[in-house]
């Protein structure tokens, strides 16, 4: 079925804003922008004020109809896709691009236009709770029943072999759809590389406690497993949010369905705290800001402006639950043996993992690029060097 | 009863409403009573600052008593408030003329350990309670168990901001987290899931729910009140792990709905001198609650055989 996105939208966003009017925040640190205790107030304020005062909802809707927008069922899912046919010569390899937690499609909005005019055919789902794909009505819709699904969907649009593209939920899926069906991939690149607890990561740590320059490349990875000391600490912080989520994903949601500024308090800081490097010498808002300067606040506002209309930022997190009580055991175990692999890595990503350690998920790596700036969602703050990578791998393996 | 005023200390996230039968009961048998509300809790607004810590309140409310003229009290509390109570017991010794606790917190000693490896084989030998044996027995159920029970404690002692915006703002953000703990902590945890909801609201009563719900919304501090945890890990963490209370007299109530469960062997690496360890057949986390009869009964007898 084709969609049209000019539907509620405006209704909704306007309904935000006159709560975001009337919002109780209480910013009662002396100190609110070096809160060591999470969000702070200032970000969440200054937020909501942009949100009010500056931000163009119709950017939003301008910028997600200039793509072609359906919907279809597979299963209990009703899957949304953005589906762009490309030129004749670009036929055989279609692309399907995979986003993950808390993003939508808006992720993709330069990179798509960026990919068509290239002449290649794009695919790109909204992962359900995620975008205008709903959350299911039923449990048990893990990883491994969306790489399914995507594989599914592929094979609906006529595409039997295709190039995976995808970053945090969105590359362990494309891991898993790779690994279950591997006929149908053409070659698979993520821009987040998840990490695996096997040997060669063992000994890599080991001797990198040691000798970090032997074994990482940068400093990002090096400080990622080193020293060893603060490894735990760094950890029980890093992890805390996956813990919840695994466990309790609803128990903290309904206020970020409820209300705007506990949306923006959760959802909203992701953006830009896996946007900037994360120094720990500095205050939570200075961070916060490099983030804000490298995703942009606009991008920000569209995010939250579609988990607002949609509803669905509870849902979103359950997805956690989903893989930790399903998946886990597969994601610590599979390894990808033929198809050929790309990785990308960012410095301001949140999980670095050597090349060595990357071969317990992927035995066939033909790219392993390194770049100078952007993170966690480079497709927004290092388009050309992820648009990049994707272009010359698929040139590499045709 | 001037000589044996009692301090009650309540815990996260509940106000001093949950003593709103208890005081009574004790006023009418002649104590005196005093009940803080703990920082970010009902009527004490949130610090301005940071590394308000379980420690530091252990000294306030030392301090508060003092004040009061009080230089000899007893120290009774639950959740934070059991903790807190221990700290005060464990830095002031001298003016603490009895500890009683509802909640006994984990301690990962030589005792736990010890009684979980021969509870795995032989649970009927180191467990009172079924539901003491429930919570550590079996072992492989024990991981699992605690992953699902710490994870509130983990984000909250990393995050605790990050998802609260939502309670201050949302009245249903409030009752899906905040609200939703008196009723967990009031039931079976081992029982069938629906059943459980259920249960918990029959204990805790819907009316107190709301009471409590209302005094956080009113006062606005449901995010606040979760870094007591943050401040708790990052600073109190250490001692808690290594203290133990010397001479002063101990008692500990143990209800079956209670979210952690200890037996009198392990209790004796935190407390030297435990006098009264008592077993009861309904009530949880919040027993001043849903057994108040056994929990107030319980510290007035420990206050009589102590004095």
């Amino acid at each position: 079925a084709v969609v049209s996105t000019q539907s509620t939208g405006d209704s909704d966003f306007d309904e935000m804003k006159d709560r975001l009017k009337k919002r109780i925040v209480v910013p009662n640190l002396v100190e609110p922008e070096k809160s060591p205790y999470g969000t702070p107030a200032t970000y969440v304020n200054l937020v909501a004020d942009h949100l009010t005062d500056s931000f163009d909802f119709n950017t939003v809707k301008d910028g997600l109809c200039q793509f072609k927008h359906f919907k279809t069922v597979i299963g209990d899912i009703n899957l949304h896709f953005i589906h762009m046919v490309g030129s004749e010569e670009k036929k055989n390899t279609p692309i399907i691009l995979l986003h993950g937690w808390p993003s939508t499609v808006w992720e993709f909005n330069k990179s798509i236009p960026l990919l068509v005019e290239q002449g290649y055919t794009v695919v790109a789902p909204s992962l359900p709770g995620h975008g205008f794909t709903d959350p299911p009505t039923v449990t048990g819709v893990s990883p491994s029943v969306m790489a399914c699904a995507y594989h599914k969907l592929m094979l609906k649009l006529g595409y039997k072999r295709f190039i995976i593209h995808g970053g945090d939920f969105g590359a362990i899926i494309g891991c898993l759809l790779t690994y279950i069906y591997p006929e149908s991939v053409i070659g698979l690149h993520n821009t987040m590389n998840p990490m695996r607890f096997g040997w060669r990561q063992m000994l890599q740590t080991l001797v990198g406690a040691v000798f970090p320059s032997l074994v990482y490349t940068t400093k990002q990875e090096e400080k990622s497993m080193h020293p060893l000391a603060k490894l735990s600490e760094k950890s029980y912080r890093g992890f805390a949010y996956v813990h919840i989520q695994s466990v309790l994903p609803d128990s903290y949601g309904y206020g970020m369905v409820d209300s705007p500024v506990g949306l923006i308090g959760w959802i909203g800081s992701t953006y830009p705290l896996v946007s900037s490097a994360r120094d720990e010498t500095k205050s939570a808002m200075e961070n916060l800001q490099e983030g804000i300067k490298n995703f942009g606040l606009d991008n920000v506002c569209a995010n939250l402006s579609i988990f607002w209309c949609m509803k669905s930022a509870q849902a979103s997190m359950r997805i956690y639950y989903e893989f930790y009580w399903n998946d886990l055991e597969l994601l610590s175990n599979f390894t990808i043996p033929d198809v050929p692999v790309a990785i990308s890595n960012f410095p301001n990503e949140i999980s670095h993992v050597t090349q060595f350690a990357s071969k317990a998920t992927y035995s066939n790596i033909k790219q392993f690029n390194y770049h100078d700036h952007g993170g966690h969602f480079s497709h927004v703050d290092n388009h050309d060097g992820v648009m990049g990578d994707l272009i010359s791998f698929i040139q590499k393996i045709q | 009863k001037k000589n044996t005023p009692i301090i009650l200390l309540h815990g996260w996230p509940s106000t001093v409403w949950e003593f709103n039968k208890s005081i009574p009961l004790l006023v009418e048998q002649g104590y005196t009573v005093v009940a803080p509300s703990l920082p970010g809790h009902g009527f004490t607004d949130p610090p301005t600052v940071t590394g308000v810590s379980p420690s530091v309140m252990a000294c306030a409310y030392h301090k508060l008593m003092i004040k009061l003229g009080y230089k000899r009290f007893i120290v009774h509390g639950g959740d934070w408030g059991a903790i807190i109570g221990s700290l005060i017991t464990y830095m002031y010794p001298e003016s603490v003329i009895g500890l009683h606790n509802t909640m006994n917190y984990m301690n990962f000693g030589w005792r736990q350990i010890l009684q979980t490896l021969v509870g795995a084989v032989f649970p009927s030998l180191v467990y009172t309670s079924e539901k003491e044996k429930r919570f550590m027995h079996p072992m492989f159920k024990f991981g699992e168990r605690m992953y699902r029970s710490f994870a509130y404690f983990h984000i909250q002692s990393v995050l605790p901001d990050s998802y609260g915006y939502g309670m201050v703002d949302s009245p249903v953000g409030l009752i899906g987290w905040i609200g939703s703990r008196f009723v967990l902590w009031s039931a079976d945890k081992y029982g069938p899931v629906p059943e459980m909801w259920r249960e918990g609201v029959r204990n805790f009563g819907i009316d107190n729910i709301c009471a409590n719900l209302a005094i956080f919304w009113v006062q606005q501090n449901a995010l606040s009140s979760m870094r007591i945890y943050y401040e708790f890990y990052w600073n109190d963490l250490e001692l808690l792990r290594n203290f133990s209370i010397p001479d002063v007299p101990v008692a500990i109530s143990n209800f079956p709905n209670e979210i952690i469960h200890l037996t009198k062997f392990t209790s004796w690496t935190t407390f030297n001198n435990i006098k009264q360890y008592n077993y009861h057949d309904h009530g949880g986390h919040f027993a001043h609650i849903d057994n108040t009869e056994a929990v107030v009964g319980d510290l007035t007898s420990f206050i009589q055989k102590i004095q």
